[in-house]
């Protein structure tokens, strides 16, 4: 793609290689397991025959099977070697090759089958990785697997492994390394439970991007750490209800979209300052929001699906992901792209400003009632009150009074009733639906505070308390970039209107997204209420009724 | 000769792929009560890292009966307005992060800020400062870099 490499690597993206078949042999002290990147090609001078026989049946087991138990890791790491074994392992088609070795290594393995391909997936950890690895490290290799392979297209490798070491979260071709353990008392918090689960399907999922889908990470971080991100968002919503992921949800990444002079994603990653959330939890939260509120989950899916194929063993650019996902989805995203990727500005949307109409439908018969009525409703002034009662000179002299004195200026005249009939005959059918005199026209009037364009989205509330949901393609822009009204033809009443009710456009300024205008609370107050209703002694006491919490939430 | 710290070697050496440090502080002048209501977001590892260096001790946020104590004078330490004494309402943990609480009276929104949290231990730190007047923005956002002391903040 760009020849030979000039640029020195300077440690923040990490670099990429070109695909190659790799013969690796690794001589190390006899009491040592190695985990490495491709298969074992000679189990039977490295491996027991119990561990061989362990191996087979991890092939086909449902649950993770020990191949070196805690107990034998504990063993050989109080023994001394007494020589030395080579291990050699083949890979094929791969972009890098690392290893790693250790007597410390309990070793765990399950079988799996990722859509027709049989998948070994393993984990290598000390004991002082435990309770938390055996439990969770190869259940949640298999998981990504999964996931991933849904999204994507099946994993191309027979082997996937996660190896706990002093790297918090590093990938290579087939192996990767996590860093998340227990306290020394063998305990552990929620935080790190969800971070080992979390970054084994993070690392694993980079087989996926950019092991496979090869992109320059160096040039382009945002183009594997945030696709990739963005599949582990998704793969963790598959765990357990409410699972608590760092990235994807919109709201999470508008603290980093208001900073000052952050970069746009589209910045060569020695560049970018705070390389998170400009590379991971943003792109990661755009492709979202691209999924769950532009395209639909069925479109975005398909499309991705098709870079991701299309990709395979190759070295997109990001212009090659823009161009799949609108050429597979058939959807113009030019705005999107250079809103969320070429740009620093963020998603501020406002409702300004509702004004209420009704039409003048032009119809004689409807229209000359109303305008008596109007008429009738006018206030009366207090010169004419008073003049009322006086009397008149027509009284004394009914003669005076002629045609003009009885005749009804509101009752329409034949001639307006044919010009009407003549005027309907030039609409179209749903032209002539809205000359109905009962109908509302509510014209909102929205504001592009932040500069992202975005869809609008409109939760409405009528006096009947019914509620309507409005989504408005992001096109309403495409003339007045800065303020557009839409009209809103109704028979109801509208009561409250709110933009963005379900949260899914990252709005950093939620105060400005109801008409009419509501006071949200600040984190700052809800906090105080929340210690307040907590010295309330009604709520203690019934706290004290309550059976012990688990502690959490 | 500069001195590196030790943080910021061995988040050079090992260069995971999780590293970003980021903390954002609202300060909301209260124009009622003229009091200034400041929160405070810090990434819940780094929090943690930090009271156990300066702990001596593991100290879990969610579980330690001495991490809010801990966090908030941290807090204290590391967060200012100028002519505005902070105390520490309290904190709350989330999975992935901290929210510390902090008020003080005030007659007016503040000039200037230090918000030097992490920044004495991670060189790529940036925290950010937002200031609102009853919970509307008031102008934007300020960020402090690693080395930044007081900044003015704008209105
Ligand atoms: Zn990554």
């Amino acid at each position: 793609m760009t020849g030979w490499q000039h640029k020195q690597f300077l440690g923040t993206g990490e670099f990429t290689l070109e695909f190659g078949d790799y013969q690796v042999k690794i001589t190390v002290p006899n009491d040592h397991v190695v985990a490495s990147t491709g298969v074992l090609q000679n189990p039977s001078e490295v491996l027991t025959t119990t561990q061989r026989q362990r191996l087979e049946q991890a092939r086909t087991a449902k649950k993770p099977v020990l191949i070196v138990t805690p107990a034998e890791a504990k063993a050989a790491e109080k023994g001394k070697p007494t020589g030395k074994k080579t291990w050699v392992f083949h890979a094929k088609n791969v972009r890098d090759f690392a290893f790693a070795s250790s007597r410390k290594f309990i070793w765990d393995a399950q079988g799996h089958n990722v859509g027709g391909n049989s998948v070994l997936a393993m984990s290598f950890y000390p004991n002082e990785g435990n309770p938390l690895w055996e439990r969770y490290s190869t259940q949640a290799i298999i998981h990504t697997l999964n996931v991933y392979s849904r999204y994507t297209f099946q994993y191309p490798y027979p082997i996937a492994i996660s190896v706990n070491g002093p790297v918090g979260g590093m990938e290579y071709p087939m192996i990767c390394f996590n860093g998340p353990r227990p306290l020394e008392d063998g305990t552990y918090s929620l935080r790190t439970k969800y971070a080992l689960i979390g970054v084994v399907i993070h690392e694993v999922g980079h087989n996926y991007f950019p092991m496979v889908v090869n992109s320059d990470e160096r040039q382009w971080t945002w183009l594997d750490e945030g696709i990739n991100s963005f599949l582990q968002y998704l793969a963790e919503q598959e765990w357990e209800p409410n699972y608590p992921s760092r990235r994807g949800e919109p709201a999470g990444i508008v603290e980093y979209m208001l900073s000052p002079g952050h970069d746009p994603i589209m910045t060569n990653s020695e560049s970018v300052v705070a390389l998170g959330p400009n590379a991971y939890g943003k792109p990661a939260t755009a492709l979202n929001i691209l999924r769950e509120t532009i395209l639909g989950r069925e479109l975005f899916d398909f499309s991705f699906k098709e870079y991701a194929r299309r990709w395979m063993f190759k070295r997109p650019m990001p212009a090659d992901f823009f161009r799949t996902m609108e050429d597979a989805s058939g959807t113009d995203l030019d705005w999107f792209w250079r809103g969320w990727f070429y740009t620093n500005e963020h998603v501020d949307l406002s409702l300004e400003k509702l004004t209420q109409y009704t039409i003048d439908t032009r119809n004689p018969e409807i229209e000359k009632p109303l305008s008596k009525k109007a008429k009738e409703e006018a206030p009366v002034t207090l010169s004419a009150q008073r003049n009322k009662p006086l009397r008149k000179r027509t009284d004394d002299y009914p003669e005076l009074l002629d045609f003009y004195n009885k005749w009804d200026e509101f009752a329409p005249l034949p001639s307006e009733k044919k010009a009407f009939e003549t005027y309907v005959k030039t609409l179209e059918e749903d032209e002539q639906k809205l000359l109905d005199p009962t109908m509302n026209f509510y014209a909102v009037e929205l504001k592009n505070i932040g500069g992202v364009v975005m869809p609008v989205i409109l939760s409405i509330e009528f006096g009947d308390g019914s509620k309507e949901e409005m989504r408005i393609p992001a096109e309403i822009w495409r003339r007045q970039s800065n303020t557009v009204t839409k009209l809103i033809p109704t028979r109801k009443e509208i009561r409250s209107i709110t933009l963005d009710p379900h949260l899914e456009t990252a709005d950093a300024d939620l105060s400005n997204n109801h008409w009419p205008r509501k006071p949200v609370k600040s984190k700052f107050q809800l906090f105080k209420e929340e210690r307040d209703s907590k010295r309330n002694p009604m709520n203690e006491s019934k706290a004290d009724a309550a059976p012990p919490s688990s502690g959490n939430n | 000769m500069r001195r590196l710290l030790l943080p910021a070697i061995i988040s050079a050496v090992f260069a995971t792929a999780h590293q970003y440090h980021f903390a954002h502080l609202d300060a909301n002048w209260n124009s009622r009560a003229k009091t200034l209501e400041v929160t405070v977001r810090l990434h819940a590892d780094d929090l943690e890292q930090l009271l156990r260096q300066r702990a001596g001790r593991s100290v879990e946020l969610d579980r330690d009966p001495q991490a809010e104590e801990l966090a908030c004078a941290y807090t204290l330490e590391t967060v200012a307005f100028e002519r505005t004494r902070l105390r520490c309402l309290g904190m709350q943990v989330a999975r992935h992060s901290a929210t510390l609480f902090l008020e003080a009276p005030a007659e007016a929104p503040p000039v200037r800020a230090r918000f030097r949290s992490f920044s004495a231990h991670f060189a790529d730190q940036i925290n950010t400062v937002q200031l609102l007047t009853d919970n509307q923005r008031t102008g934007a956002t300020v960020a402090f870099l690693a080395a930044d002391q007081w900044k003015a903040l704008p209105r």
